[in-house]
């Protein structure tokens, strides 16, 4: 065993911060980013910081271990088993990161070496801190990925960073940082860039380490909700200081200030929203997708033909003019591709779009392009989606000099203004490129720059998972009353299940390319009927530490199947604890089970009462 | 708000032109070789291929009012070296920015077209790189009457494009499914539009490195192809030429070869400063 044993003898905390305080000297003047900080965490236990961005919690952690930016300065007492920290030279802290603390970041990807397979990364983890030879840092690489339940760990030690998933990433960026086993992991928003599912995996890794290691872990998010099977101690950070700490329990039951009972009462709307009454059954269709597929070409490299990876299979849906849909799945799942598909900037294999009456595959390019200003997309990453060399305004009025020349340059403008003040940005900002806004005020200039156009269908793809969650909460209110206000239909794609309930009608359920249910949102909250509906609302948190911790020990583990070899008959199967034989063979058909509820599953009359 | 906030890309980066020390350092160095270049041949008493008996291989600040001396013929280096700027700027920058606007273009149909387009249009440079390039120089000589500045032009323009094409439909393929171009597809923009509008713009930055880096490479081109007989004799002169006669004396008289050379130099310097500010300008991110 890698793991230092947990001493039984009592002992005091780990880490403790005393009056603990960082802060940046600029040209100028002093930031101070945190101070009077008062933190400790034991063996064995979970620290759960929770903050919205730039609070400063980041920065906290970071300094702790050394880590901080030109000019950054730290004071007060940082003692990590006894040892005092501030003060300590480069060269000792530098060897006590990895060796005595683990770092996991948010986004796994950027954080692995790309060049380098998952066994060099990890062996060379432990030869320079345990001095383990290569062979044994090899067996020890092993050890670990299997101790993080990565499925087919032998095989995974030859892959590059590239080859693994996004949820497989983030397994190995915890074995690496428990590679030499550090008595301390500070996991800074570890799950804030994975769907609810594998969100729910990691918090149960994390859990089971803590509880099996005696690791002490530092958790940081946003995310309230997330932590809540998690955490034990449980502190509140708000512009560089705490404002409430204690236990976990205790706080989340009754938290003594205004500000901790806010964003309690915020995570719990959020999950506890009331959808919107279905729409009436009559109003004509504004978008609709008969059976569409879509493949994908893949490389498998340099000569070899591209495999076709068929993204979407037969997938149907309708929206109403003026109603809301949901579209939820796993990452991978034909989410992107269907919003893609659907908004014409995809070839389709099989199958017909209609747009408000017409097809836009057999239109001439050039009504094709008049017709776009009516369905408008909004994308997952705000910044991505504005091109970085224009001001927000022409971003804006681009859409009105392509769609109404006849404008003149200055009623163009007061139109996008409207609309920038319609979105809530401020006007001072409208000069400013888009790599100077927040993500957040990025996707207002994105919802600015559709809605401008009054088109009659918007699709937002993932709108959300980009942003933090204040941000998300005011983004989701702003897409609900634009909604309203610009009586739009709206084909909402998250993996945010809390959001979906918030905005749609009705959801409908992909897993692997296919359409699995398709329900008003309330009937399919409150009763789902294919298996994999059932396990996707699981992974919704709840408030409450004792429900969150037994359902993260009844988390299971698993990553869906690769959509390029994806299991025979019902693709679900493989994952399904109800499957049976005729599963593996037939395909289930698209099912209409209640009136606007459809189903594609082989059992769903049997499982009716028990999901 | 004033309407410059719709000014486009193009203001706002020579704005930020202006606003940079370096820029503003290498365009007044650049501006003092073109000055030079231009006036200097007027203001002399001496005129580039006038030959004076009196002073033959003079070494600078000699006698005669020859402040960088003369040349084995006698002639003034200074009004000679200015002479040779002149023209090796003129062909050097002219074939560049022919260069450039074919390669830009090119390349992002080519990198934006569907993979059939794409492929037949990059094949088509491919052939043309694999061509040996004095063969084509040779074809053209045996075209356009020898010595012709026209052959030179021609001859740097057919070539200087087809690394310009490569890179720009590179940085396009990698642009095309960003999501801002997706975003800009459904927003209804023509092709062209897409392309002028959000496609160039933001393909810019490594094409203008590399045209600062093409400039001096065109000069040299000019000086090996004047080296070889095929582009500017004598009594012209250019950067080219001058340095390849006055590599051949530099042991006897080393100012023939330093004075063009230097001026050389200073002009590679200035661009390459120059091309470095422009990628900067043309990024807002950089500010």
């Amino acid at each position: 065993m890698p793991w230092t044993p947990v001493s039984t003898e009592p002992r005091g905390p780990l880490l403790a911060l005393e009056r603990f305080g960082v802060g940046y000297a600029g040209p100028a003047s002093f930031t101070t980013v945190a101070s009077d900080i008062d933190l400790s965490v034991a063996p064995g236990e979970c620290l759960a910081v929770v903050g919205e961005s730039g609070a400063g919690k980041s920065q906290l952690f970071l300094a702790v271990v050394g880590l901080l930016g030109a000019g950054g300065q730290v004071w007060g007492s940082a003692r990590l088993a006894g040892r005092e920290l501030v003060g300590l030279p480069e060269a000792q802290l530098a060897q006590l990161r990895g060796r005595d603390v683990g770092l996991v970041f948010q986004d796994p990807s950027s954080a692995l070496t790309p060049h380098l397979t998952i066994g060099t990364q990890l062996a060379e983890v432990r030869r320079r801190h345990l001095n383990e030879s290569a062979r044994a840092a090899r067996s020890g690489a092993l050890e670990l990925l299997e101790q993080v339940h990565l499925a087919d760990a032998a095989r995974r030690l030859g892959q590059f960073p590239h080859e693994l998933s996004g949820g497989m990433r983030q397994r190995v960026m915890i074995a690496l940082a428990l590679a030499a086993a550090p008595r301390l992991l500070i996991a800074d928003e570890p799950t804030t860039a994975l769907d609810a599912t594998l969100q729910a995996q990691i918090l149960a890794l994390l859990a089971e380490l803590k509880r099996a290691r005696g690791l002490a872990v530092v958790l940081i998010t946003h995310d309230l909700a997330s932590v809540t099977g998690l955490a034990d101690e449980l502190a509140v950070l708000r512009a560089g200081r705490i404002l409430e700490q204690g236990r976990a329990a205790a706080i989340l039951a009754r938290p003594r200030e205004p500000y901790t009972a806010r964003l309690i009462a915020s995570a719990r709307a959020a999950l506890e929203a009331r959808p919107p009454a279905p729409a009436g059954a009559g109003a004509a269709a504004a978008l609709e997708l008969e059976a569409v597929s879509v493949d994908l070409p893949v490389n498998r490299g340099l000569l070899r033909r591209p495999a076709q990876l068929r993204a979407l299979d037969a997938v149907s849906l309708r929206l109403a003019e003026g109603a809301s849909l949901g579209l939820v799945g796993e990452s991978g799942s034909g989410k992107s591709t269907l919003a893609r598909a659907a908004l014409a900037l995809l070839k389709i294999a099989h199958g017909r779009i209609v747009w408000l009456g017409s097809d836009p595959g057999v239109l001439p390019a050039a009504q094709l392009r008049r017709r776009r200003r009516d369905l408008q997309l909004i994308f997952q990453d705000p910044i991505a989606s504005l091109d970085p060399r224009r001001r927000c305004l022409e971003l804006v009025t681009e859409g009105l000099e392509v769609h109404e020349p006849h404008l003149s340059g200055a009623e163009r403008h007061a139109a996008a203004r409207r609309m920038l003040a319609r979105v809530g940005l401020a006007e001072e900002l409208e000069r400013r490129y888009p790599h100077q806004l927040s993500g957040g005020q990025c996707q207002r200039v994105a919802l600015a720059r559709a809605l401008v156009l009054s088109p009659r269908v918007l699709v937002c793809d993932e709108p959300l998972s980009a942003l933090d969650a204040a941000t998300r909460e005011e983004i989701i209110e702003l897409i609900a009353t634009l909604r309203a206000r610009e009586r739009v239909s709206l084909l909402f794609i998250s993996h945010d299940l809390a959001a979906v309930r918030t905005l749609c009608q009705e959801v409908l359920v992909l897993y692997l390319g296919r359409g699995i249910e398709q329900a008003p949102t309330a009937a399919l909250f409150a009763q789902p009927r294919h298996p994999y509906t059932r396990e996707l609302l699981a992974a919704i948190p709840a408030l409450d530490p004792k429900l969150e911790a037994a359902r993260l020990a009844a988390v299971r583990t698993g990553e869906p199947p690769s959509p390029l070899a994806p299991p025979s008959g019902c693709h679900y199967r493989s994952r399904c604890s109800y499957a049976e034989a005729r599963c593996a063979t037939e395909r289930p058909p698209w099912e209409e089970v209640a009136p606007q509820r459809q189903v594609a599953c082989l059992r769903w009359r049997e499982l009716a009462g028990q999901l | 708000m004033p309407e410059a906030s719709a000014a486009g890309p193009w203001r706002s980066a020579a704005e930020r032109l202006a606003a940079s020390a370096a820029a503003r350092a290498a365009l007044a160095l650049l501006c003092g070789l073109v000055l030079f270049a231009l006036l200097a041949p007027a203001l002399s008493p001496w005129r580039p291929d006038g030959l004076d008996w009196q002073h033959l291989a003079a070494s600078p600040g000699a006698a005669g009012g020859h402040w960088l001396g003369t040349d084995r013929l006698g002639r003034d280096l200074l009004v000679r070296s200015a002479a040779g700027l002149r023209l090796s700027l003129a062909v050097s920058v002219l074939a560049s920015l022919v260069s450039l606007a074919i390669g830009v273009s090119y390349g992002a149909i080519a990198g934006f077209a569907g993979p059939r387009t794409d492929g037949a249009m990059m094949r088509f440079v491919d052939v043309l790189y694999a061509m040996p390039y004095l063969f084509i120089v040779i074809i053209l000589t045996s075209l356009f009457p020898r010595g012709s500045l026209t052959v030179l032009f021609v001859a740097l323009g057919a070539v200087g494009w087809l690394t310009t094409a490569r890179l720009v439909r590179g940085q396009a393929r990698a642009l095309r499914h960003r999501e801002f171009i997706l975003a800009a597809r459904t927003l209804g923009l023509a092709p062209a539009a897409l392309l002028v509008r959000h496609a160039v713009p933001n393909l810019l930055g490594p094409v203008v490195a590399y045209a600062s880096l093409a400039v001096p490479q065109m000069i040299l081109f000019e000086g090996f192809l004047s080296f070889l007989g095929l582009g500017v004799q004598e009594p012209n002169a250019s950067l080219g030429n001058l340095i390849a006669q006055g590599a051949q004396e530099m042991s006897s008289a080393p100012w023939m070869l330093i004075v063009p050379s230097g001026l050389l130099v200073l002009l590679i310097l200035s661009l390459n400063l120059l091309g470095d500010a422009l990628r900067d300008a043309l990024d807002p991110r950089e500010h």
